[in-house]
């Protein structure tokens, strides 16, 4: 019988929900808590400390389901100690970092990977489904409404995430791509506005506030119309001071999408992230601090050589 | 309070306008009056025809020239719903003759009309209104959200709104060169991020702050009309204000059958605090009778092939009293008239609203972002 390896999360106190939901698929060793508001998940232990929950993961697996700004900086030590790491969005690192750690993930034997999260999503995967349908005609507009949670890197990797399904759905590379972005505080409010080479297009909505799950998602194709909104897939509690709504739970993907992380790792194959695709994310994120300094849209360029691989995957 | 009775005259049923759903309006509210229609001598024999149609159906008389129509004494409200290209050229000669304005939806064809128009009103010290955007359902509900400080800061609005309407077909191949701004008739089809993106843009305004950057993008998805003409059926635009707040609008004819409501009209606000959704077609009943259903006719009008003037089957029943917010648009106006003062939204924000389309179809032509105000050819 092989050793099961530890499995840690990253998150912060308003994940609290989406913890419990990986928690009830799989086992976890401990949770660092990025938050200021307390997290009890016992009898999972929630650490503060990053050390700590180096020392507990070792030779094991880390997911970050939220960023924080040190990220880049401290992602080579769990590499070095032999840690595998999934995490939801991005790891903003330069060129040169990047190839470091990827040769450094390769002498190690470990894996990195980021993104992709949505693809475990039953919402994605009916939309998917959907837009295969010859009865949805061609794509012409995706809009999508989802949260961002607070800070930028925050609502960087929702934008992220976004602009990757828009590109799914749209089944066509990205030809143009808008970044706009207002904030107050540390709430940022991003758009994204998407055309692909099938003339279709997107507007992405990042919003510091919104439904943890089940994102409001309009498709329209030449063919009808596919909508979804977190509101109406939500159970609404009635108080006497106002209304909750509670999730569905079991609508999470983070579960499924850690445990194809997990059920992958006995290969010899480690596939390491992909330059191109971070490198657009960087860009990004440079566009949306550009858009916050100057109050209008900026352009991100997609025409060159180095993204090409991510435009036509 | 005023008791005053004010006489409407109604300039041209032109079937690119909502006049004839203006009159049920002016029929009901106590404090107006029909007293004529009136036209141009030198229009199309089918629109004559329809004026004098609708003069019978009223029991009121059909003037042809309108200079004449507009000496009548107990006019004092001109509601002009004639093609967008003779908007102007009314609105000015009703303006000089000391009448105040019920526009349909634009003011001009070009910004050089719409200034001319606003230049007038100002001068003639009449009243104006442009109903169609800012007293609906949608409108009128997001700014009570705002007002209620639970978003917090505002940061964006993002408005869809789409006609179900007409019946797609499979777009053929080799489509026309993009039209630019500015050419706005076509006998069988209308420009739909105009047309449709229109109430976007002004819910936009209602919300944001002056309008500095538009980037556009439309095209032709749905029907082989406007793919043949280079014209749009959908299209998209991005806006921020000049505090840098976003905004996004789409809108478009995208068929029929495509929406339980016959279209969505749906904005989000994002606040610093929360975000909400909007829907402009609620509150409803939802209906779903299976004969209805079952049996619901989706043929189109031959004479109305786009369903300019019929609507889809839907299922649902609207519960809002007003949800186009036309009634509110008149009472605003009476009041206006009360108390001397002008309504919510005038010829100066229509002007403002055209400036924002105009620069989203430049924008789609050029594939840049258009900084606002336009630069003028003259300059």
């Amino acid at each position: 019988m092989m050793d099961r390896k530890p499995v840690a999360l990253v998150a912060a106190a308003a994940q609290e929900e989406v913890v419990r939901s990986i928690c009830r698929q799989t086992e976890i060793d401990a949770v660092l808590n990025l938050g200021r508001a307390r997290l009890n998940l016992d009898p999972v232990p929630v650490l503060r400390d990053m050390e700590e929950l180096l020392d507990r993961t070792a030779s094991g697996t880390c997911c970050f389901l939220r960023p924080f700004p040190a990220l880049n900086r401290r992602l080579p030590a769990f590499v070095r100690r032999k840690v595998h790491v999934l995490s939801a969005g991005p790891i903003p690192l330069s060129r040169l970092l990047f190839d470091q750690l990827c040769e450094s993930a390769a002498e190690n034997h470990v894996r990195l990977s980021w993104g992709n999260r949505y693809r475990f999503s039953r919402l994605h995967q009916a939309l998917h489904a959907r837009v295969r349908n010859p009865g949805f005609g061609n794509p012409v507009y995706l809009r999508q409404v989802r949260g961002g949670g607070q800070g930028l890197l925050s609502a960087w990797w929702s934008a992220c995430e976004a602009l990757d399904q828009a590109r799914t759905l749209l089944g066509a590379p990205l030809r143009e791509l808008l970044v706009a972005a207002s904030r107050q505080g540390s709430q940022y409010h991003a758009v994204l506005t998407v055309s692909a080479a099938n003339q279709s297009s997107a507007q992405l909505v990042i919003a510091p506030v919104h439904l943890p799950i089940n994102h409001d998602i309009t498709l329209l194709g030449s063919g009808g119309l596919l909508f979804s909104d977190g509101v109406s897939n939500s159970s609404p509690i009635v108080l006497e001071n106002g209304i909750q709504l509670q999730p569905h739970t079991d609508q999470y993907p983070e579960p499924a999408w850690l445990a194809d992380f997990l059920s992958q790792l006995g290969g010899r194959d480690k596939p390491l992230p992909d330059w191109s695709t971070l490198n657009l994310n960087n860009r990004m994120l440079r566009a949306i601090r550009q858009s916050l300094r100057k109050g209008q849209p900026v352009r991100v360029n997609l025409q060159g050589r180095n993204i090409r691989c991510w435009l036509t995957a | 309070m005023s008791d005053q009775t004010y006489g409407v005259l109604l300039l041209s049923f032109s079937k690119y306008s909502h006049q004839a759903s203006f009159v049920p309006l002016y029929q009901s509210h106590p404090r107006v009056r029909l007293v004529a229609i009136a036209d141009e001598p030198d229009i199309e024999p089918e629109l004559k025809a329809l004026n004098q149609s609708w003069a019978d159906k009223l029991d009121i008389p059909y003037i042809e020239g309108v200079d004449r129509a507009l000496e009548l004494k107990d006019v004092h409200i001109v509601s002009i719903g004639h093609e967008i290209e003779r908007r102007a050229h009314l609105a000015l000669r009703a303006a000089a003759a000391g009448k105040h304005l019920w526009i349909d939806k634009f003011i001009g064809a070009n910004m050089d009309e719409c200034d001319a128009v606003v230049a007038a009103v100002e001068e003639a010290g009449v009243y104006s209104i442009i109903p169609s955007y800012v007293y609906g359902e949608l409108a009128a509900q997001a700014r009570a959200l705002i007002a209620s400080g639970r978003l917090g800061a505002l940061l964006g609005v993002h408005a869809d709104v789409m006609f179900g309407k007409g019946w797609p077909q499979p777009i053929s191949e080799g489509k026309r060169d993009f039209l630019p701004p500015g050419r706005w008739k076509f006998a069988d089809i209308k420009r739909e991020l105009l047309c449709v993106g229109a109430y976007g843009i002004g819910l936009v305004q209602d919300c944001l702050g002056r309008i500095a950057h538009v980037y556009g993008r439309a095209g032709a998805y749905f029907f082989n009309e406007h793919a043949s003409l280079g014209a749009d059926d959908f299209g998209t635009l991005n806006l921020t204000d000049e505090c840098g707040r976003v905004a996004t609008v789409c809108g478009g004819r995208v068929g029929m059958a495509a929406h339980p409501h016959g279209g969505p009209a749906r904005a989000y606000l994002i606040g610093a605090k929360a975000s909400a959704a909007v829907d402009g077609k609620g509150p409803v009943l939802n209906t779903y009778i299976r004969e209805d259903i079952a049996g619901a006719d989706y043929r189109l009008p031959p004479e109305d092939p786009m369903q300019w003037h019929h609507t889809a089957p839907t299922q649902a029943a609207s519960l809002a009293p007003d949800s186009t917010g036309l009634w509110m648009g008149l009472e605003d106006l009476v009041a206006a008239l009360d108390e001397q003062r002008q309504p919510a939204y005038t010829v100066r924000e229509a002007r403002d609203h055209m400036e924002i389309i105009i620069a989203g179809y430049t924008s789609v032509v050029c594939g840049e972002t258009v900084r606002l105000p336009l630069r003028r050819q003259a300059e």
